[in-house]
């Protein structure tokens, strides 16, 4: 991702602990079967692979990815609920 | 009524042409900086008008009406009026363009067609409304709810959009000036980050789309306008305009809620962290001071009333906080709590941010309501973004530790999650940036937009055959419930409450009717009260305490209770 990049970013090894420490604590505080859906943990995934690799050419596909996986775990728990007070889908 | 239309129109274009002549002195040559500044001198105008009104006795339609077209006419003579232009949408795509044309139209038509409807407006904020219209000025009613004594700038522009047509038609029209100005915040947070008109404005559009936010424009709470005020700040802060500017959002926004200043310690951070970047410049800068005071004096009218009647300016809430009378649980808290931010952060990361409890709704019951684009697009986007871009990362931290802060300083429960409704500017800001770069961003979030705009159509947790009433009646007596059918046109409304009550209904869409407050604590004092207002029924929304001299009144059969389209009265037995 190109920026503007006037101060350097922190160093990326420093960036990448601290985001595991999270998705670390996120882990042990959150059921573990749930995980694969969970909004903080997956956020915090995405941040050490963009830490690691966003000039990579498969970023924009991973992060496509995430986004779309994203929509649907919202839209299933969201849309039913929208769709019902619209009249719809009843 | 055209009388009152015409008076609307001349006093909107006074306050209009004063803002426009106030900006010339304070504006700092930036297009979407100038307009945020403009938005929020019109709102400090309005608010002081109708203090100033409220407190001489001149809250009328004719007096404003007469006064606004005075002064409009005194302002076209110096000129005001001179340079208008159209404004600069270069770079705003045609489908943009039009989509905020429908957002527009269609926020025009929930206005038109949705009466207040939640029970907390009802009974907290809107009953004073009807009061100062009655009156024509402010007097020591405030309505039922203890809280109705805390800061009432949001109301300010409330009543300047029912006193002219005496009725409260376009009462949610209040909320979608300030939805404006979130989105004016919005677009000039983007400019000031050099980001092109087309990414500032496709944030835009994201961040006033944000269920929870927009819902609140057309529900008559006052958090969407505080969220709005926040993020003014933040892009005045980040325009780095001179402090007394920064300041009358600052003003506006402690008038508004006090929730407002529980954010101030990440607007603080937001300005630390700028401190360094160069300034921007004012023509005058003794006019950006005196609307500053202006804006403080506005925001601190309430808590100087409050000292002033009450001796405490906070009151009801003392250093205990507030408890509610009913069941005695803490209603708001005094003091930040470790607790309390560790609850309110649990619930926004395991349940809130899914929203998937209730459908989109104004009061944040038990949802985020920050919508599909935040959650799936937009957060994403700031976690690529925020690594790379120094000025959205110093926004970030800032909101981050404003929402930290509000965390730690209200309580959990069902509705916390609207005091936080400036943070979804950051993905909103986000998804803006990246929508320009990845072409699978723009149709992923075009997906979301879709969904956004289906959920925002119709506040949720609203029940439907409150819904069907309001399409139903004519506009004229539009009210979110009927009226009880003994009440008679004209006749004053007797009101047993000892804490809650939607009593603002009674006063009728055209406020003609009377509410006598009843809030005696014995039955002989309820007694004596209805005797001397000459009233031989009256209706009720009472807590354990006012059950109690209820249920004596029935059991010694001086009282007999009714149903009446779902109010419960009280007939007065001895009365006939």
């Amino acid at each position: 991702v190109d920026g503007n990049l006037r101060k350097p970013v922190p160093p990326v090894a420093w960036e990448v602990l601290l985001i595991t420490l999270l998705a670390a604590w996120r882990a042990w505080c959150h059921p573990f079967a749930l995980l694969w859906r969970d909004w903080f943990f997956l956020l915090c995934l995405f941040w050490i692979f963009t830490a690691l690799a966003s000039r990579k050419r498969a970023w924009p596909y991973v992060a496509g990815a995430l986004m779309g996986g994203l929509l649907v775990i919202y839209g299933l728990g969201q849309l039913p609920l929208t769709f019902a007070v619209l009249g719809l889908g009843r | 009524m055209i009388l009152g239309v015409l008076a609307m129109l001349a006093a909107n274009g006074a306050v209009a042409l004063g803002a426009r002549m106030l900006l010339a002195r304070v504006a700092v040559g930036r297009e979407a900086v100038d307009f945020v500044l403009f938005l929020l001198l019109r709102l400090l105008l309005i608010s002081a008008v109708v203090l100033l009104a409220g407190c001489a006795g001149g809250l009328t339609a004719a007096v404003l009406g007469i006064a606004g077209a005075a002064a409009t006419a005194l302002l076209l003579a110096l000129g005001a009026h001179r340079g208008l232009r159209r404004p600069d949408l270069e770079g705003w795509d045609r489908w943009l363009i039009g989509l905020a044309a429908i957002v527009a139209a269609r926020l025009l038509i929930q206005a038109w067609f949705l009466a207040p409807y939640h029970d907390d407006t009802l009974g907290y904020h809107l009953p004073k409304i009807a009061e100062w219209v009655r009156g024509g000025g402010f007097g020591r009613e405030l309505g039922p709810d203890p809280r109705s004594t805390f800061p009432a700038g949001f109301e300010l522009i409330e009543t300047w959009w029912v006193v002219f047509l005496h009725r409260d038609v376009l009462i949610e029209m209040a909320g979608v000036e300030f939805l404006l100005l979130a989105g004016a915040g919005a677009y000039a947070l983007a400019r000031e980050m050099g980001w092109s008109s087309k990414s500032a404005s496709i944030a835009s559009m994201f961040f006033v789309l944000t269920p929870g936010l927009h819902l609140q424009a057309t529900s008559c709470f006052n958090d969407g306008p505080v969220a709005a005020l926040v993020v003014a700040t933040a892009a005045l802060i980040l325009a780095r305009v001179p402090p007394a500017l920064i300041l009358i959002p600052v003003g506006l926004g402690i008038g508004t809620k006090p929730t407002f200043a529980y954010a101030l310690p990440g607007l603080a951070v937001i300005a630390f962290l700028c401190r360094r970047e160069p300034a921007s410049g004012v023509p005058s800068s003794r006019a950006a001071w005196a609307a500053c005071a202006a804006a403080l004096a506005v925001g601190a009218t309430w808590y100087l009333r409050n000292w002033a009647i009450h001796g405490n300016p906070i009151h009801p809430m003392g250093w205990e906080g507030m408890k509610s009378l009913g069941g005695g649980s803490t209603l708001q808290r005094m003091g930040p709590s470790f607790r309390s931010l560790q609850e309110n952060l649990t619930g926004f990361l395991d349940i809130r941010v899914y929203d998937r409890i209730h459908p989109p709704n104004a009061a944040g019951a038990g949802n985020l309501n920050w919508g599909a684009a935040a959650f799936a697009i937009g957060a994403p986007a700031l976690v690529a973004l925020v690594r790379a871009e120094i000025p959205l990362r110093r926004l970030a931290i800032g909101l981050v530790v404003s929402m930290l802060s509000v965390f730690a300083l209200v309580e959990y429960d069902i509705w916390y999650t609207r005091f936080i409704l400036f943070v979804p500017v950051l993905p909103a800001l986000a998804l803006g940036r990246l929508w320009e770069r990845h072409r699978i961003v723009a149709v992923l979030a075009s997906v979301a937009l879709a969904s956004e705009l289906l959920g925002t159509c119709v506040p949720g947790a609203v029940p439907e055959e409150v819904l069907r009433h309001l399409v139903s009646v004519p506009v004229s007596a539009r009210a979110a419930r009927p009226l009880p059918e003994r009440l008679a046109a004209g006749a004053p409304a007797g009101y047993f409450v000892d804490h809650y009550g939607r009593s603002y209904l009674l006063y009728g869409a055209d406020y003609s009717r009377r509410v006598v407050y009843l809030r005696e604590q014995t039955l002989e004092g309820l007694r004596s009260s209805l005797r001397a207002e000459g009233l031989t029924t009256f209706y009720a929304g009472v807590g354990r305490a006012g059950a109690l001299i209820l249920e004596d009144g029935v059991r010694r059969g001086v009282l007999k209770p009714f149903v009446d389209r779902g109010w419960t009265g009280y007939e007065v037995v001895d009365a006939k």
